[in-house]
């Protein structure tokens, strides 16, 4: 039954896979050209014995790439196209892959079912493919199949539910029935490894749709013996696998474990404590870790609901907080086993028990603290290092969760004995105490005795300056932290940080040009620190910042003349110029005009020489220093509209990085404000790309509301010469005004409301733009959907008060400015809506939206009521 | 693909981290997004105010011939100070021009104040306060301008005159003008007490207290209130017979603002109001106290009303307990102490503070009131608790209760529930810190001292082992090198009177590994036996 192959097809593989892109792009455009044709001349070469091997297992491969492309779209499509042929078509290309599912060399089974499990993600949600099952069945049941055909049907069916799952698609309860007899046959004990490990993965997959069995209690318990047989399996891979089905049941049907968790609890930490194995030793500790995430989520939910009046539909058990006393001392043993040459992105037995902790510390909060604290305190001054360490850890993982009350007296107590592990002569320990001050200066500043502030801010000054990069960087995130915990929205003329100010960012810069700067995050943690010191400085150290910026000015120059000859160099130039960025833009925030006037020519020079060079993750920050210079120089910045216009335009065109669209959406909103009319000459183009990103159907959605509420800054802006985009601007916005959707979740009311409060934001810029303008009456013919759109407002259940405010100033301006141009609007505004928006706005919560809804009541009354 | 599924693999990277660009952005984003809605605000405010004023005489442009059809901006504030001084100038663009300098003035940021200042404009401003009764609009613009420039300057405005014109204004026909002028009033009258007084000297007091009586807009009798508030401020406080008159006047407008809505920036106005009203002799207090506010205090407290509020209250109930024992137990018999709790637990240091400082003005108090407050256990845990762990400033207030507490002649009952909330360990500890104030110091080692004394005499082993437990022998043994004789002597007489005799036990357990107790709390539901015996789970 050798079909014949295209030996053409053969040679144009192997090219691709020695790499050859002008290959696979022929293949591309062959397959857009002819999908079935394309897909049939594939399975050839796959089931020809006779072709090159290499040939025929990328052959399959591409079959799976057909639907799991590297772009989304293109997959997208290719399903489609799929959906879209007759059944003999798709029977051509499936039955030769069920064939050689059986074909006993593995690498060729292995490939089948990596390509039938894309084509049967498609067709079980529609049940479509019939004979998939059943063949999959008799693979792993009939012994004439051997090891390596029922391994890969397993593996096929494993693959296949986690596609469905992606894809968003369920399958009915028959087919899990089918999938789940294939599935809890193969995990058996009596299977070899290789069977019981693709079964267990295909378990751990398939659990999302097994609903209904879950619900049965005899199938339930059978899946679930199963699995906890399968723990104690000889072979470690097939151990590992069967704890991360049991954290998938954990996860996905919590309500069901009560019966079941004696002997979890035993398990896991009879496998925690003897495994041999550090990757069953985490999948056993992932169990615990996942498990308090659902519980945190389930106590949450309970505290949500309560609020409302209302039952939770599951409850959380607590089996974490009755674990604690026994499960906690046993995860405590797993801080002791450091590596010290482990990959920084390793995931370790050691982190893996931390992770635990701090989750359980987070889901039981003050329970922790007693089984803790006499680990900590026999240990923190240990002569042995590891126990030292473990210690601090320990510490760590239960500084969030547990109440103020009661772990503020510990914090109290550890700062000065953290202190000196500063200097510990393990740098393990050394990093550990640099990172325990840094979490408690995020979590629990206050409890940092006053007397020993500034012998801390002296020790970290002092690591900042000498310590190794890990404790730098640990050191100056520690400061990065402290900083926070000075934010305030009012003007401060002095505070605690000031007199420290100068040293730090002495210390600080300083550190961040060693050349040991790439290493351990060093530079950036340095470089964050100094501008987060910068936003929270108080008043008395301004001068010393306006010194400050023409010396990080000339920095920025030179990054322009540094070497970027590797991928390294360049890359460590974008990270400074970001990081450069980032201070320059919390210098402005904080500097006058009179201050900054004289270097803003430099400082622009710099940003926009770095916004022509194209790196998304900078242009970001580059975008939102020009905003903050904007604020500060106001109707000056027009001088650089000309050379900057480009480059805005290019950030606003970057529908690819949608933040950076973002971003730069909010930068021209706040150059209109600045320099008003003067923004008008470059209107044409900008509004051309933003009508552009509200059209595309691939861009972020959370692109849309920000340039929406953009067409009411450029609007209030320019005045009357907005007209010439009115007409445009107010379709997209009635358009974005109406979406409505089905199928309401509390994601989808979010958005909606933010698109309603963008549409709202933009109708109060345009009516005010053109009012300024003397050109007012041609908003005339939009008033009546502009006041339906309220009305739609007025009886919407899921509006939140941001739309509220922004609704009730607009009908505020409609009333004070449209009546006197429409005499008739009197009576539109005369109605049940408008009065339910007043009443609702003026019992707010929010000052603000109290006011406005003051003022326009006040307005909507003079305009009735006038004659 | 096998691990793809897995939960583990998105685990790493969260350990030991430390801060990224991501956490810089993330802040930084705060800040621009804060700045950004508030000048968008600002931005509307601006455009609706001018509407509003604008619909007498709907014609923005009719100083065509300064501005071309333009919005003005700092350039423009010669040209539109000669509009505003020059003789030939028609009444419209008088207004006109004074609206323009307003709006200029309502930016948040560098208001060009000197700007005008400097154009000598002022004199005329004030003139126009009272040129012509009629001209609602004019009068109304011309205070507003007058308020910005009193933001950052108010020396000049009242060299120029502006207080008498801007007094009688309180009480002009136009309710914009009233509240405009009090407002302005206010911003001069926080400049300081030289400023204050020379409002002073045209008596406002009669004229607020008629807008407080008959209010005609929320936001009016706010400005009102922020007005009295600043006319109250500072010391000296202002005569009594000035403003004993308004006293049960604010007490009726804080019983309409409870009524109505929630308005708390009044409501805070007035509070500070009160506190200042409330600080002075017994006859003061009484005036003060006649108004029962004492008990509408109390109330707001328990109902935990946002903490800005917090802060007046404190402070006007702290002076009352400070008068005599008539006026402290009126406070006490209202309540007081079932809000402490809530206080000593604040979010604010300040109000923490405040409200260990009232508590001191009780223990000062008669021996009644003192024993009272002794017997308040909730209340003297968590001032033990302050004195140990908190900011320096409140820890020294809460500490000084202590002492004063063991200086008040009844300090012989107060030793034994004092040591029962653990006080002689606070008093240790503040022997730790950075202490400067020597009288202080002494304060506490007086303390230590009685109680030491009452150990001796009424108790067979004595309190010097929970002194040693505490870390106290040590600390007290190194007050031996201090610089100050009396400190010195105090710490000799202490070791040698009650510890000398006394053997050391080195084998006390440290104090933090005693305390386990206080965490036997929490736990729904104890599932494993303690001893390790196999669980068994009957969820």
């Amino acid at each position: 039954m050798a079909a014949p192959y295209d030996t053409q097809l053969e040679q144009l593989l192997l090219s691709a896979a020695a790499g050859d892109k002008n290959a696979e792009q022929q293949f591309n455009l062959a397959q857009e050209q002819n999908f079935l044709g394309s897909l049939q001349s594939l399975v050839n070469i796959f089931v020809a014995d006779g072709a090159n091997p290499m040939a025929r297992q990328l052959g399959g491969l591409m079959i799976k790439n057909s639907f799991f492309a590297k772009s989304e779209e293109v997959a997208k499509i290719n399903q489609k196209r799929w959906e879209q042929l007759d059944a003999a078509a798709r029977d051509s290309i499936k039955n030769p892959l069920l064939q050689a599912l059986r074909n006993p060399e593995r690498v060729v089974s292995h490939t089948a079912a990596q390509a039938a499990a894309e084509i049967a993600a498609i067709e079980l949600p529609y049940e479509e493919w019939p004979a998939f099952l059943p063949s999959l069945l008799e693979n792993v049941r009939d012994p004439k199949y051997p090891d390596s055909v029922k391994a890969a049907s397993l593996e096929c069916l494993g693959y296949s539910c986690d596609r469905i799952a992606t894809l968003d698609k369920v399958v009915d309860e028959k087919t899990t029935d089918g999938m789940l007899n294939v599935i809890i046959d193969g995990i058996s004990a009596n299977r070899p490894n290789q069977v019981r490990l693709a079964a267990a993965a295909a378990l751990r997959n398939s659990l999302g749709f097994a609903e209904k069995n879950m619900e049965k209690p005899e199938e339930c318990t059978a899946i679930m013996n199963a699995i906890m047989e399968a723990t104690r399996s000889q072979d470690p891979q097939v151990r590992m696998m069967a704890y991360e089905a049991i954290v998938q049941v954990a996860v996905l049907y919590y309500g069901k474990l009560q019966e079941f968790m004696t002997n979890l609890y035993q398990l896991t930490t009879t496998t925690i404590q003897s495994d041999t194995e550090d990757n069953v030793v985490k999948s056993a500790i992932e169990f615990w870790t996942s498990l308090c995430e659902v519980e945190q989520d389930l106590i949450d939910e309970a505290q949500d609901l309560q609020a409302r009046g209302l039952q939770p539909e599951t409850t959380c058990m607590q089996y974490v907080a009755a674990a604690t006393t026994h499960l906690v001392p046993i995860l405590v043993t797993t801080l002791t086993k450091q590596e010290e040459n482990a990959d920084e992105d390793e995931f370790t037995v050691h982190m893996a028990g931390q992770l635990c902790l701090t989750n359980i510390a987070q889901t039981v909060e003050d329970v922790i603290v007693p089984v803790l604290v006499p680990f900590i305190q026999q240990n923190i001054q240990s002569p042995e290092w590891r126990l030292r360490d473990a210690a601090i850890m320990a510490f760590i993982s239960e500084l969030e969760g547990p109440s103020q009350a009661t772990i503020g007296p510990y914090v109290q107590q550890s700062v000065p004995i953290l202190l000196p592990l500063l200097n510990d002569e393990n740098e393990i320990v050394r990093d550990s105490a640099a990172h325990c001050i840094s979490r408690i200066c995020l979590l629990h500043v206050q409890y940092i005795p006053g007397e020993l502030f500034p012998a801390v801010m002296q020790a970290l000054d002092a690591k900042i300056k000498e310590g190794s990069p890990k404790v730098a960087s640990q050191a100056a995130s520690a400061i990065f932290n402290l900083a926070q915990a000075f934010r305030s929205t009012e003007e401060q003329e002095t505070n605690i940080l000031s007199q420290y100010m100068q040293g730090l960012l002495t210390s600080l810069l300083s550190s961040a040009d060693r050349p040991d700067g790439d290493e351990s995050n060093l530079r950036v943690a340095c470089m964050e620190a100094i501008s987060e010191l910068i936003s929270v400085a108080a008043q008395d150290v301004r001068p010393m910042l306006s010194g400050a910026l023409p010396e990080f000015l000339s920095r920025f120059e030179q990054t322009f003349n540094m070497s970027v000859l590797s991928p390294e160099e360049k890359n460590r130039r974008d990270q400074i110029q970001g990081l450069l960025s980032a201070v320059i833009q919390s210098l402005y925030r904080q500097l006058d005009k009179p201050t900054v006037a004289p270097h803003t020519d430099r400082a622009m020079y710099c940003l926009m020489q770095v916004l022509s060079n194209k790196s998304s993750n900078i242009q970001e920050e580059c975008f939102s220093a020009i905003s903050a210079i904007a604020d500060v120089i106001e109707a000056d910045f027009a001088t650089y509209m000309d050379q900057l216009i480009p480059l805005l335009l290019a950030g606003l065109k970057n529908f690819s990085a949608y933040q950076v669209c973002i971003v730069a959406v909010g930068t021209v909103g706040d150059i209109s404000r600045n320099i008003e009319g003067r923004i008008q000459p470059y209107c044409d183009s900008i509004m051309a790309v933003l009508i552009e990103c509200l059209k595309d159907q691939s861009i972020h959605r959370s692109v849309k509301p920000p340039v929406l509420s953009c067409f009411g800054d450029i609007a209030m802006a320019i005045g009357g010469a907005f007209q010439p985009y009115l007409q445009l601007s107010m379709m997209m916005l009635m358009q974005a005004g109406s979406t409505k959707v089905e199928n309401v979740d509390d994601d989808i009311i979010d958005y909606l409301n933010m698109l309603r409060e963008s549409v709202l934001e933009a109708y109060v810029g345009i009516i005010q733009g053109l009012r300024d303008g003397n050109v007012l009456q041609e908003f005339g013919q939009y008033v009546g959907p502009v006041l339906h759109f309220l009305s739609d407002i007025a009886q919407d259940p899921h509006r939140d008060d941001y739309v509220l405010s922004k609704a009730v100033g607009l009908l505020g301006d409609i009333a004070m400015t449209m009546t006197p141009i429409l005499p008739q609007l009197k009576t539109e505004l005369n109605q049940p809506f408008a009065a339910e928006i007043v009443r609702e706005a003026i019992s707010s919560a929010d000052q603000n939206t109290v006011e406005t809804a003051q003022w326009a009541s006040q307005i909507l009354n003079q305009a009735i009521n006038s004659s | 693909m096998l691990s793809e599924n897995s939960r583990i693999t998105n685990r790493s990277g969260n350990f030991k981290r430390t801060v990224g660009t991501t956490d810089g952005r993330r802040s930084r984003q705060q800040t621009t997004l804060h700045i950004r809605k508030q000048r968008k605000d600002e931005q509307l405010r601006n455009k609706r105010s001018q509407v509003h004023i604008m619909d007498e005489n709907n014609n923005i442009m009719s100083m065509s011939n300064v501005l071309r059809g333009r919005k003005a901006t700092v350039a423009d504030i010669p040209q539109l100070a000669t509009v505003i001084t020059g003789s030939q100038s028609t009444a419209v663009d008088k207004l006109e021009a004074t609206k323009c300098l307003r709006r200029l003035l309502c930016k948040e940021r560098n208001p060009p104040v000197n700007d005008i200042l400097n154009c000598g404009v002022l004199p005329h401003l004030v003139y126009n306060l009272t040129a012509d009764p009629e001209d609602y609009s004019l009068i109304f613009e011309t205070a507003w301008v007058l308020t910005n420039v009193a933001t950052t300057n108010t020396k000049e405005i009242l060299a120029e005159g502006a207080a008498g014109p801007l007094v009688n204004l309180i009480v002009h026909d136009s309710p914009d003008v009233r509240e405009q002028s009090m407002w302005c009033l206010g911003n001069i009258a926080g400049d300081g007490v030289e400023a204050r007084d020379e409002i002073l000297r045209h008596s406002p007091f009669p004229h607020l207290k008629r807008n407080l009586e008959k209010p005609s807009t929320l936001s009016l009798l706010q400005h009102c209130l922020w007005c009295i508030s600043n006319l109250c401020r500072g010391e000296p406080s202002p005569d009594r017979s000035m403003t004993d008159p308004i006293v049960y006047e604010l007490a009726i407008t804080m019983d309409k603002l409870l009524g109505v809505s929630d308005n708390d920036e009044a409501l805070n106005d007035l509070l500070w109001a009160f506190s200042y009203l409330s600080r002075g002799d017994e006859a003061t207090i009484n005036h003060v106290m006649g108004t029962g506010i004492h008990f509408k205090l109390i109330t707001l407290i328990k109902k935990k009303r946002p903490k800005v509020l917090m802060a007046p209250i404190v402070r006007i109930l702290g002076n009352f307990v400070g008068g005599n024992d008539n006026q402290t137990d009126c406070v006490i018999s209202a309540g007081l102490f079932d809000c402490i709790p809530n206080l000593l637990a604040s979010t604010s240091a300040n109000v923490r503070k405040e409200t260990c400082w009232m508590l001191s003005n009780i223990a000062r108090g008669s021996p009644e009131q003192a024993s009272q407050l002794l017997k308040q256990r909730q209340i003297m845990e968590s001032l033990v608790d302050r004195a140990s762990h908190d900011w320096w400033v409140v820890r020294t207030e809460a500490i000084y209760v202590i002492t004063s507490l063991l200086q008040s002649n009844i300090r012989t009952s107060v030793v034994v529930p004092l040591l029962a909330v653990g006080g002689l360990g606070s008093l240790v500890r503040f022997l730790e810190g950075p202490c400067a104030d020597v009288g202080l110091v002494k304060d506490v080692l007086e303390a230590i001292e009685t109680i030491l004394d009452f150990g001796m005499k009424n108790t067979e082993v004595g309190f010097t082992h929970m002194l040693d437990e505490y870390g106290g022998i040590a600390l007290i043994d190194g007050l031996q090198e201090h610089e100050n004789e009396e400190i010195y002597g105090m710490a000799v007489r202490i070791l040698e009177n009650y510890c000398g005799a006394e053997d050391v036990d080195e084998n006390l357990a440290p104090t933090a590994d005693s305390d386990t107790g206080a965490f036997a709390f929490g736990v729904k539901k104890q599932l494993f036996d303690s001893d390790g015996v196999p669980p068994s789970f009957e969820f």
